[in-house]
Parts: structure tokens; C-alpha cells; sequence
């Protein structure tokens, strides 16, 4: 498990992104474009970062996350282009709320932009309400647009998948339990945890920490 | 093959303007302008691919971003003025 | 080499065309957001791919990855902020539930109670 600073992430990210925009990875580029990040990020000063904050990063579970997403976002386009081709439209289009478990903004961020690549949804909307008992933690809904809806179950089932995977990748992994459980309410497996069960390796059971009120 | 590729993306343009023309409402033209963003993307690709060089694709990286930022600027103008 | 790359582009820009003819067809505002937020994008994809396939050149292959990765993050933002902006203001006709509208007169009559109590 990894654990990254916020800030030198930002600047090493906008340097590789330099050194890709000049297609030079000389020493003399590298070391400009870490200047320029600098100075970039000096003047910016983008929102929430101030220099010593944790990020999460996993490769590996960011990779299998890539893959899904993508493999997500060819299933969309062929579930899209099979309804604008064949006449007569099956349509069905609802607003569904979905709450999500995680407390990290990155995380909720991240599956509703992927949310808007899967196969029939768009997100519309995310709802943030602090929690009523006075704590610190904020809870987030997403409320999602669907274009086929047959029942609430699947959306859920869909976004909370997403949801595995991203707090696999990006996010602490003490917020997997509750994820889990509605998952398995729900009578499916994620799939971060399915692949590994096949490959033999067990489940890492963390320890829960009771947040406030009891659920 | 590559003409075959500019005469489909020119028919998704010309979709795309229909709709820009057409819709009734501002969303959906800020819609069709995202996808005639797309298919110019689209189009300077395939223009380089038929140059084969891969010189022009700079252009490719500012029309992408500056088009991002134009269509979160229309969304921000809609919640504001209406649609 | 010619062929593969060829073949990406082509089946790119028939995707991006099968999205233009749904944002066409389709009759009310979100399902065109749909149609334009998926297809296009993974248009783009492939015709970039296509396009690695046959300019061989490093330079090229490193800045279409860019533009790619730049695209996906992107797109789904602006469609998002879109959508979230015309919710309240253009009628978006839906056949089954609507969640969000229940959650803001929740609030509203949260207000209302909040209000008379005061």
C-alpha cells in the first residue's frame, strides 16, 4: 500500500506531463519542466493541497481499474450504438440516487467520472450533506442518469463495482467493508476481490473502525 | 481507407450541425458542439495520419483542452441564465 | 501495417458517426448527452490508435497517447457539468422515477419546517 504526498504528486505529474508535451526526456527538460511546475503550482495554489496530505495510490488495482473502465466504455458504445441504429427506441430513462460509502472526495470524484462511461448511465448530480451528528464526514450522493433502467439493484450493483475499484485504487482501504457488505446485499462479488480469490491469495480482512453512530 | 474516414466524419459533422442548428434548446447545442470538437479531433488525426508525420498534432492537444474548457464555460452559463 | 491502422480509423469515425446520427434521432435532451458522451469519445480512441498504428514514429505515438489520456479525463467533466446545468432549466422527460426531484422537495419541506418552527 502506498501512500503519497499531495503536493510533490502534483509537481512530479505536471513534469511528466511536460516532458510528454516536448516528446524529450533529456536532463535539461526534466529539470525545466520541474521549474515550470513550481512555478506553476507557486502561483496556482490549487484548492485542498497544502503541501503534507496523503493520497493513495495502488498501481497495481489503478491498472485493473483502467481496464475495467475501458472495457466499461466499449460495452457503453456498443449498447448506445445498437439503440441509435435499430429503429424503434427501448428507452426507459429514470433518475436514480445512489449514496456512496466513501468519505474521500478524489474517490467520489473518480467514479462519477467513470460513472458517465458505463454502459447507460450519466451522473447528474452530487449531493454532499455533513453528517447529522456534528462529525467531520461528509456524506456524498450521486445521482445518476439512466437511459435502460430495469431496477434500482442493478444501477447500485453497477456503481458500487466502480465504486471497489476505486477505493481499491485511489482511496484508504478501511471504507472497503461497508462497500462489501451492500455488495454482497446485493448478491454479487466485486470484482478487485473476485479476481483475488482466483488467483488463490485471501482476502485481507481489515479492521473496521466504528465511525459514530452505530449503523 | 482514409477517405473513407473523412467522408464518415463529415457525415457526423453534418449531424452534429443539424442538431446545432435545430435544437430547441441551448444544452443540446452545447451538446452538438462537443461532438463537431470531437470530430475535429478526429479529423486533424486523420490528417496526420495521411501526412504521416506527426508534427501537426500539437494543434490536436489545444483544440482537446481548449474546447473542454469552452464547454464547462457554456454549462456554468446555462445554470446561470437558463436554458 | 497500413491495413490495421486503416482499419482502427475507419471504425473510429463510424462510431463517431453512429454518435452524430443518435444526437440527431433522439428526441429529448439527456439521451443526445448520452449519445455524444460515449461515442465520440471512444471514437477518438480508435482513430488515435489507428493513427499510432500507421505514422511509426515515436513523437507521434507519445502525443496521440496525451491527447487520449487528456480525453478521457476530460469529457466526462464537461458532459457532467452539462448535464447538471440544464436539470433545472430544460424539461428533461423521463419515463420512470425521478430521485433527484424528491430530494429537493425533501429539502424544500425541510426548509418549510425549519421556517415555521422558527
Amino acid at each position: 500500500m502506498m501512500k503519497f504526498l499531495r503536493l510533490p504528486s502534483l509537481i512530479i505529474w505536471l513534469t511528466v506531463l511536460w516532458c510528454a508535451l516536448w516528446v524529450d526526456i533529456s536532463a535539461g527538460n526534466v529539470v525545466g519542466g520541474l521549474l515550470v511546475a513550481m512555478v506553476i503550482v507557486g502561483v496556482a495554489r490549487p484548492t485542498g493541497m497544502t503541501g503534507l496530505e496523503r493520497t493513495y495510490f495502488r498501481p497495481v488495482s489503478a491498472l485493473v481499474f483502467g481496464l475495467y473502465f475501458l472495457w466499461q466504455l466499449v460495452k457503453a458504445n456498443l449498447v448506445v450504438a445498437w439503440e441509435i441504429v435499430t429503429p424503434g427506441l427501448r428507452i426507459n430513462r429514470a433518475i436514480i440516487g445512489v449514496p456512496m460509502h466513501s468519505s474521500s472526495a478524489s474517490v467520489v470524484t473518480v467514479v462519477a467520472n467513470a460513472v458517465t462511461l458505463t454502459p447507460g448511465t450519466v451522473t447528474v448530480d452530487v449531493v454532499e450533506e455533513s453528517s447529522a451528528d456534528g462529525g467531520s464526514r461528509v456524506d456524498r450522493v450521486l445521482f445518476i442518469h439512466v437511459l435502460h433502467f430495469r431496477d434500482v439493484d442493478s444501477v447500485r450493483r453497477d456503481v458500487l463495482q466502480l465504486e471497489r475499484l476505486a477505493i481499491q485504487a485511489f482511496g484508504s482501504r478501511d471504507e472497503l467493508p461497508p462497500v462489501d457488505d451492500e455488495l454482497a446485499d446485493l448478491g454479487v462479488m466485486g470484482v478487485g476481490a473476485a479476481l483475488r480469490v482466483r488467483s488463490g491469495r485471501s482476502s485481507k480482512r481489515s479492521t473496521t473502525v466504528k465511525k459514530g453512530s452505530a449503523s | 481507407m482514409i477517405v473513407a474516414s473523412v467522408l464518415l466524419l463529415t457525415v457526423a459533422a453534418a449531424a452534429f450541425l443539424y442538431r446545432l442548428l435545430r435544437g430547441p434548446s441551448i444544452p443540446d447545442r452545447v451538446v452538438a458542439l462537443d461532438g463537431v470538437l470531437s470530430v475535429v479531433v478526429s479529423g486533424i488525426i486523420v490528417g496526420a495520419a495521411r501526412a504521416d508525420s506527426g508534427i501537426t498534432l500539437s494543434t490536436v492537444l489545444v483544440v482537446s483542452l481548449v474546447g473542454f474548457v469552452g464547454t464547462v464555460a457554456l454549462g456554468r452559463f446555462v445554470e446561470r441564465r437558463g436554458g | 501495417m497500413n491495413v490495421v491502422g486503416g482499419i482502427f480509423m475507419v471504425v473510429g469515425s463510424l462510431l463517431t458517426m453512429i454518435g452524430g446520427i443518435g444526437v440527431v434521432r433522439f428526441g429529448d435532451l439527456m439521451s443526445r448527452v448520452h449519445a455524444a458522451a460515449k461515442a465520440p469519445t471512444l471514437g477518438l480512441l480508435l482513430v488515435a490508435v489507428g493513427a499510432a498504428i500507421e505514422i511509426d514514429s515515436q513523437e507521434a505515438t507519445v502525443t496521440l497517447v496525451l491527447v487520449v489520456v487528456l480525453q478521457l479525463l476530460t469529457s466526462p467533466i464537461a458532459t457532467h457539468v452539462l448535464a447538471r446545468a440544464s436539470y433545472g432549466q430544460v424539461d428533461i422527460a423521463l419515463d420512470g422515477d425521478d430521485d433527484l426531484a424528491d430530494y429537493y422537495a425533501s429539502l424544500e419541506d425541510a426548509d418549510r419546517e425549519r421556517g415555521e418552527r422558527d
